[in-house]
């Protein structure tokens, strides 16, 4: 058997990940949700704020949550502001349009982020068999130059960052949406060892 | 012996699938995507598919219905990690069985038993 690349192992995980976020996505909208291949790139941690902007152009809801434990690290759903309003509304289907992200609205997303975000994340607690520690997700309506970089800047001991990438949408809505992953070097080899470890028979 | 097409873009889940497979006592071709599985198939004769939905050049869906249409009784396996219910009733409706990556060796057995009542092992 020839030697598995890491990134392919790693994807594979994540792919499990975004498939319990799509699962939950589409159960909060009622509808079916789609889904690229996640897409890799390790990364020196300066670079990820470049990396990340090179996907954003339009981009403008950021939705960040934090996982700690055996694993450290930061996962990102990411929507432009009419994406994010379609996706209230899709939610919150029958009530009156939202048609600015207020106090309230800015309280869902907060929520929605929790439910994709933690569903995507939990992978990495049953890959190593152990529960991650999961902050409340934090919204912001706008990203400094810095803001990816500073998501890694407690966990890139080794100056390098695993980025990954996945895209999600809403069938017949608007609704398109990016999932950024971001992870310290060592814990993406533990990740990728503990899942040779716990997957292959 | 029983012959599967095992179709995933990852090779670390082609492995594992291998290795459960073999050790079912199941004879294994692989293919990386949608039309290396196209190819093999236009060719050699298999019993089994099982197959991944999300590739980067297709949708497994689309060679599910391919190869049922060509050979109605093919027993087809679709193992993904994108398990919304939708997705699940694509794969019901055309008569392949839906198992949620990562595959283990209970799923598979279970899969196998229902598409292959009569056993599937030589041995």
């Amino acid at each position: 058997m020839s030697e598995m690349g890491q990134v392919d192992i790693l994807t594979e995980v994540i792919n499990v990940g975004i498939g319990e976020a799509a699962q939950a996505l589409s159960e909060l909208v009622d509808a079916r949700v789609n889904l690229t291949v996640p897409y890799i790139n390790v990364l020196k941690a300066a670079e990820i704020d470049d990396f990340v902007r090179q996907e954003l152009p339009n981009w403008s809801v950021f939705i960040a949550q934090q996982f700690e434990g055996a694993v450290k690290g930061n996962a990102v759903l990411v929507y432009s502001e009419p994406c994010s309003l379609d996706l209230l509304d899709a939610l919150l289907a029958g009530a009156p349009r939202t048609v600015a992200l207020d106090a309230a609205a800015r309280d869902t997303l907060q929520e929605i982020g929790n439910i994709i975000l933690g569903a995507c994340i939990s992978v990495f607690g049953d890959v190593l068999d152990e529960r991650l520690a999961f902050t409340i997700p934090k919204v912001s309506l706008e990203a400094s130059k810095d803001f990816f970089s500073d998501l890694t800047r407690d966990f890139t001991e080794s100056g390098v960052a695993i980025a990954v990438r996945s895209e999600i949408s809403v069938e017949g809505r608007a609704i398109r949406g990016l999932i950024f992953v971001l992870l310290g070097f060592s814990d993406f080899e533990k990740v990728v060892a503990s899942a040779k470890k716990r997957w292959l028979p | 012996m029983i012959r599967f097409l095992v179709v995933d873009d990852s090779e670390f889940t082609r492995t594992i699938h291998r290795r459960l497979l073999v050790s079912e006592g199941i004879d294994v071709t692989e293919a990386d995507c949608v039309e290396t599985a196209r190819q093999i198939a236009a060719t050699t004769g298999f019993d089994g598919l099982l197959v991944d939905l999300l590739m980067p050049d297709g949708d497994g869906m689309e060679l599910v219905h391919e190869l049922r249409a060509a050979n109605p009784e093919l027993k087809i396996i679709v193992c993904s990690s994108d398990k919304q219910r939708a997705r699940i009733h694509q794969a019901d409706a055309a008569g392949a069985i839906f198992i949620p990556k990562p595959l283990r060796a209970d799923g598979l057995q279970a899969a196998l038993s229902e598409t292959f009542p009569e056993g599937w092992s030589d041995e």
